[in-house]
């Protein structure tokens, strides 16, 4: 190679380089901020499905536990306490909405009852899909009047919930997600009955 | 096999890389004027999405190990700049007629975004090598039925008697919007339970 | 050329939108709410003045060979940068806006405008000429997702990030939905580039007579 190449490889090895160092300094700015700005929002959904927990404990193995029972979509399980008192199971939930993946918190209570239900991230159309993170929809009865061993669905699908006008696939993810997180309470809540009853013999 | 016939559906009909996902607009509106020059365009950009989603798969793979994701968007882009360059190379060499028939449009795929957007969107969706390589061409075959389908109503509509303000981009853009409405039909389709998965 | 007219001709004679038609991908896809739309113009005319600037200080260094390389390397930087500092001040928009902002390394207006621009001008008209652009842009996006949300949706400026449901003018029930979803995308831009060839066409022809 003659002197003019290995100046032109010399030129953009150092703009590569220098954009790295850059990229590198910019990235480790940004990537403890991004984690706590992640952390926060997740801190904000579990609060918001179950108002009536102060702190939430993940249980990391529950989710796997839960897909071999055929549950799919939950991410993670957390367990919910006030002063030290059971208040019941908050899931994360994914299910596929019309333009991506919906991310939704739901809490359920002990006795079963669903307590409340979020959206954490979603990419739906704004102005039709996207509305389903409204309270208007999240905070109908027929999601308040859930309960465990209940099986949800929109009218279209001859069920209860009023789904949101011309946006049927993003209301049926998150049905979906509602059942998703009825059915593992379900199984939760049973295993507890019985190990609870051994602890006592 | 259902996994990867869902995939090339869905990437053909549903989201559609042009009328549903706004992808690759610039080579659509510019290179689809005539349905021959849109075919050479869309075989083009098939070829180099298709090597450029295997190749960025192992690609994630190596920023994630160093743990240095976030060099993404600059490695993946040159990485499709340097993949269109070699295959302009190779055809050259090898095959002179594909060269003429690819040629003109080779340089162009670089900036098109539909090849940049599906290795992102690859790595968004957890694809495995094959899912990855059977997305990238299911969007470019996706693409290219939309500009070859558009370049032969273009065609016709050179001679239509348009409004002068209308003619080129605009009247481009209103049939593009009528075209995507009948997309739009599809999306109401639950292809998985039509395939049985 | 003054200042001025290098600002002037990026935001009208020169609209990278309306009058070049380039950067059409971003252009549809985001517009469905104006800060979407804002947000999507503001970040590419950030990554359009970095990158003008480090192209016109570095335009006697790099050598003819690996101009498109080098300025790719410039503007991926630039485009990262935004991409991180978007996600962690401004996680709901840049979530919304999603695959659009690594997209902008191949957004063609900043391709355009080093290749053309910046490397032939100094640092500062180069920088007027990235504003210019990225205002031109941005005001084209901040109309076009004008028309879409509110005829769309009846509401106007809804902004999650910043906890302000928008102004609801009408009835979402009353809103043409056809606007919001990809179809009203190409129509409605089709119509207003329409409008603006009929609006320039009849100034032209004014000042003819």
């Amino acid at each position: 190679m003659g002197k003019q190449e290995w100046r032109l490889i010399l030129v953009l090895t150092v703009i590569c380089v220098l954009s790295g160092g850059v990229l590198g300094w910019v990235n480790a700015l940004t990537a403890p901020v991004i984690e706590e700005q992640r952390e926060l929002a997740k801190q904000r959904a579990l609060q918001k499905a179950l108002p009536a927990a102060t702190t939430f404990v993940e249980e990391e193995a529950l989710p796997k536990e839960l897909e071999s029972l055929g549950l799919e979509g939950i991410v993670e399980v957390h367990r919910a306490y006030h002063d030290g008192e059971e208040k019941g199971y908050v899931f994360i939930v994914d299910q596929r909405g019309y333009a991506g993946p919906i991310r939704m918190a739901v809490g359920v209570t002990p006795l079963g009852n669903l307590s409340a239900l979020t959206v954490i991230d979603q990419s739906e159309t704004p102005g039709l899909g996207a509305k389903i993170k409204n309270d208007k929809f999240l905070k109908q009865p027929a999601f308040q009047e859930a309960q465990v061993g209940a099986e949800l669905a929109v009218k279209k699908d001859r069920g209860e919930v009023d789904a949101i006008a011309s946006a049927t696939i993003s209301s049926r993810a998150v049905v979906r997600g509602v059942n998703t997180a009825l059915s593992a309470a379900q199984s939760l809540l049973e295993v507890e009955t019985t190990s609870g009853g051994e602890g006592v013999d | 096999m259902n996994e990867y016939v869902l995939i090339v559906l869905s990437a053909i009909f549903i989201n559609n890389f042009i009328v549903a996902r706004f992808l690759g607009i610039c080579p659509f509106l510019g290179v689809s004027k005539q349905v021959e020059t849109a075919t050479g365009m869309g075989m083009a950009v098939t070829f180099v999405m298709a090597l450029a989603s295997g190749i960025t798969y192992w690609l994630q793979k190596v920023l994630v190990k160093f743990d240095i994701e976030f060099l993404r968007t600059i490695t993946f882009i040159l990485v499709i700049a340097v993949l269109v360059q070699f295959v302009e190379m190779v055809i050259k060499k090898s095959s002179p007629v594909l060269y003429q028939a690819l040629g003109i449009y080779l340089p162009l795929i670089t900036t098109n975004c539909a090849v940049l957007g599906v290795t992102i969107l690859n790595v968004d969706e957890n694809y495995n090598f094959l899912q990855s390589v059977v997305n990238g061409i299911g969007g470019a075959l996706g693409f290219s039925l939309l500009l070859i389908l558009f370049a032969g109503i273009r065609e016709r509509l050179a001679f239509a008697p348009l409004p002068k303000a209308m003619e080129g981009i605009p009247i481009a853009l209103i049939t593009a919007g009528l075209i995507s409405m009948a997309f739009l039909g599809f999306s109401g389709f639950d292809l998985a339970a039509l395939l049985g998965l | 050329m003054t200042k001025w007219q290098i600002f002037k001709n990026g935001v009208f004679n020169e609209n990278p939108t309306f009058r070049m038609v380039l950067g059409m991908c971003p252009t549809l896809a985001v517009t469905t709410a104006v800060v979407n739309g804002l947000g999507m113009g503001l970040a590419t005319t950030l990554v359009l003045v970095g990158s003008n600037v480090i192209i016109a200080l570095l335009r006697h260094l790099i050598p003819k060979e690996i101009r498109i390389p080098a300025y790719i390397v410039v503007i991926a930087t630039f485009t990262t940068i935004i991409d991180k500092t978007m996600a962690a001040t401004t996680p709901d928009l840049h979530g919304v806006l999603g695959i659009f902002i690594p997209l902008i390394v191949v957004n063609c207006i900043v391709l355009a405008r080093a290749e053309a621009f910046a490397s032939k001008h100094n640092v500062l008209d180069s920088t007027f000429d990235g504003l210019g652009m990225g205002i031109g842009f941005t005001l084209a996006l901040t109309l076009l997702s004008f028309i879409r949300e509110v005829v769309g949706t009846g509401t106007l400026l809804e902004a999650t990030d910043f906890g302000f449901e928008g102004f609801h003018l009408f009835s979402d029930e009353l809103g043409v939905k056809l606007l919001i979803l990809p179809p009203g995308a190409f129509i409605t831009l089709g119509l207003l580039l329409a409008g603006i060839n009929w609006y320039v066409a009849r100034k032209e022809e004014k000042a003819h007579e």
